[in-house]
């Protein structure tokens, strides 16, 4: 087909749209957390010890750090969803806050939060598993909103993006995880929630540059 | 400006020491035309689509063998009208333009080194400039960073039409190597234009 042919194709085939908006883009994440975490709760999945753990410092410390974490990857992931957004402002402030994250739970640790013993008791494979299992899952429906929104939007970073997403799906499955897991030993955070988190954000971007691509 | 640290700085803008002496251009048209076009406007997107074309081709005639540009106009406004829904009429236009075609010519970019893999036999002539990356004009910029190696068959064979035994000649690397390092500065080529802004 000639261009001019095309050119007329185009404007032959035209009809409103709506203007993308952050705002409205990000309702379908914040409604799918909510809805999670409608679900642990109605499902007794709330950790028995709440009341008390709220009077600790590092049950605040991991809600504060994924909470914040999934609110700077959402708002990166979302300003990067047009042709001249870019995510690797937002990127580094994300790195940033984990590194903050991480040595305000060496802090905590230093301070006594941690569970007594030596590393295998304070690890405890067999739950470490577990949890990095079932953040994974929490995980996921977050990120199918996000990756739903890249294919629709039109991103030109595409790897960073993805990276970015990644983080936010991996942050919101440690954040509602955190509602029901009653471990606050800074370390086991650190490492299970860590792993869970890397190998979802990391997964993300292997895939979704490839889902995304237009 | 956005007060979130996340958001770039708005691109575009004019001093107002000159905005008065300014002859309001073509382009300062296209934001209102795409606004009326996302609310279904056909005569307003018909005309800015003719602008873009032309804008298109002179873009990736800069970056691109003469063969390929057609292609890649269409296949960019092909894009254009999908993703048109992403123009935020608050901002100005070129930049959103820019950055579409700046991402088709990538992929595009992308595309070719990889389509490279493929094995030729050795008596196809490879004087076929149409399977050339870009023109020399910006491709002679980025060559300096490749490995001389690579920079030298992708001169030899790309820019200067020799064959891959010409060039094996010339360079003293066997056919098989001057292809592997073909494809390979073909694709760090395109690794280093997606990494850089503002290339226009």
């Amino acid at each position: 087909m000639s261009t001019e042919g095309l050119l007329d194709a185009l404007a032959a085939d035209l009809k409103p749209v709506r203007r993308r908006s952050p705002v409205r883009d990000a309702m379908p994440i914040l409604l799918i957390v909510a809805i999670e975490l409608l679900l642990i709760t109605a499902l007794g999945g709330l950790r028995g010890d709440l009341s008390g753990a709220m009077g600790r410092p590092a049950f605040w410390w991991k809600l504060a750090s994924f909470g914040l974490l999934a609110a700077v990857g959402a708002r990166t992931t979302m300003s990067s969803l047009h042709p001249v957004g870019s995510p690797r402002r937002g990127l580094r402030w994300s790195f940033l806050l984990i590194g903050a994250a991480l040595l305000v739970g060496w802090a905590l640790d230093q301070a006594g939060a941690g569970r007594p013993g030596d590393l295998a008791a304070r690890l405890v494979w067999r739950e470490g598993l577990f949890c990095m299992s079932a953040i994974t899952l929490l995980s996921i429906p977050p990120i199918v909103a996000i990756a739903l929104l890249l294919r629709r939007d039109a991103a030109t970073d595409r790897g960073g993006t993805a990276l970015a997403a990644g983080i936010t799906g991996a942050a919101c499955g440690t954040f509602l995880f955190t509602w029901h897991c009653p471990h606050d030993d800074p370390l086991y955070i650190v490492v299970w929630y860590g792993l869970a988190a890397v190998c979802v954000a990391l997964f993300a971007r292997l895939l979704l540059p490839r889902l995304i691509r237009w | 400006m956005s007060v979130f640290p996340f958001s770039r700085p708005e691109s575009g803008a004019v001093p107002s020491s000159r905005a008065a002496s300014m002859k309001p251009r073509a382009e300062d048209e296209w934001g209102p035309l795409m606004a009326a076009a996302q609310a279904g406007h056909g005569g307003a997107y018909r005309r800015l689509l003719g602008e873009i074309r032309d804008w298109l081709v002179g873009y990736y005639a800069r970056r691109l063998p003469p063969a390929m540009v057609e292609d890649a106009v269409q296949d960019t406004l092909i894009a254009i009208h999908a993703k048109r829904h992403t123009y935020d009429p608050a901002r100005p236009f070129r930049p959103w333009l820019a950055a579409v075609a700046r991402y088709k010519w990538i992929d595009r970019l992308r595309t070719m080194a990889r389509d490279m893999a493929e094995p030729l036999p050795e008596d196809v002539a490879t004087g076929d400039h149409e399977s050339a990356v870009t023109s020399a004009t910006v491709l002679r910029d980025l060559m300096g960073q490749l490995k001389p190696a690579q920079a030298e068959v992708i001169r030899l064979v790309k820019l200067e039409g020799f064959s891959i035994e010409e060039a094996s000649a010339r360079t003293g690397q066997s056919g098989s190597l001057v292809k592997v390092n073909i494809h390979r500065g073909l694709a760090k080529l395109a690794a280093m234009v997606g990494g850089k802004d503002g290339v226009d």
